[in-house]
């Protein structure tokens, strides 16, 4: 159970908690922002945009926890083991990820603020579930054959 | 007072991810992956879930994020924060659904979801780190090409 109450408490409890600390800071933030990589990365980037360039994306701040996160794997990787490395080529993944935040941001969400807003009680998010879960589904089925 | 503002989310969402990023690694957190497992053999995840039910949380995922949640969530109701639930405007669902089927193809096409990709990128895997490069360029790409689209569509 100790993995779990972890899990539950910093992926879950605690982003939803410091969503409210800067609830005070910041404007009115959309429900359950706490964890959401593509909305702070995008937050993150048209700051950035913003301020060398001069010109207004939309942005509601700058969240830094998507370099948290890729800071935090690396103190992880550092105290123990790595976990197996990406199979595929870079080129592939490069297109990969690009076509992943376009659809996010079709979505206004990804994955983990999906889970998030699950325990909010949002429909909207429980039918993108369902929709990542046929995309998963397409995937397999292609993988098959 | 806006530019402490903006250094109070910045510390404050840094120090998040950092203990997201890190608990994640170590528990090699994907949110991708479960749905996976779930849909390539779902009687090997019901017999797993019969066989020890504490053993199946700790290794999933989304049950852990969706109790945390949930408990937020209600720790925020009882401190008188009252969300709005947001109006579903077809046009927009319409959009988001057909954005999550292509999310969820191209995640399991490339392995894990953005969350993963982050922790994974800070280990040092370089293949991570060219999908985050993409990552990167597309919300650029997005806003500068599409974003108009897409607000037009969900209308």
């Amino acid at each position: 159970m100790r993995k779990f109450l972890v899990k539950a408490l910093v992926i879950g409890f605690l982003p939803s908690l410091a969503l409210t600390a800067l609830s005070g800071a910041a404007a009115a933030l959309p429900q359950a922002y706490g964890l959401c990589v593509i909305c702070h990365a995008r937050d993150l980037v048209n700051y950035l945009v913003d301020l060398l360039a001069q010109v207004h994306f939309f942005t509601y701040g700058p969240f830094l926890s998507a370099p948290g996160i890729i800071l935090g794997g690396y103190l992880g990787a550092r105290r123990g083991r790595r976990s197996s490395p990406l199979q595929g080529r870079a080129l592939d993944l490069l297109l990969l990820g690009f076509l992943a935040s376009i659809s996010a941001l079709m979505m206004g969400m990804c994955t983990a603020r999906i889970a998030l807003l699950i325990g909010w009680g949002s429909l909207e998010a429980a039918v993108y579930l369902l929709g990542v879960s046929l995309g998963v589904l397409l995937w397999l089925r292609r993988e098959r054959r | 007072m806006a530019a402490e503002g903006e250094a109070l989310v910045a510390l404050l969402t840094l120090a998040v991810g950092v203990a997201v990023g890190y608990v994640c690694q170590r528990y090699t957190v994907c949110f991708v992956s479960p749905l996976k497992r779930l849909l390539l053999s779902p009687r090997l995840v019901y017999y797993q879930m019969r066989a020890s039910l504490r053993e199946f949380l700790d290794e999933s995922v989304y049950p852990g994020a969706v109790a945390g949640s949930l408990a937020a969530f209600l720790c925020l109701t009882l401190l008188g924060y009252s969300p709005e639930q947001p109006y579903l405007a077809l046009g927009r669902v319409l959009v988001g659904l057909i954005g999550a089927v292509v999310f969820g193809y191209v995640s399991a096409a490339a392995g894990g979801c953005p969350l993963h990709m982050h922790w994974k990128a800070g280990e040092g895997d370089r293949r991570a780190w060219s999908y985050l490069l993409g990552f990167y360029l597309g919300i650029i790409y997005f806003y500068i090409f599409l974003k108009d689209l897409v607000v037009e569509l969900a209308r």
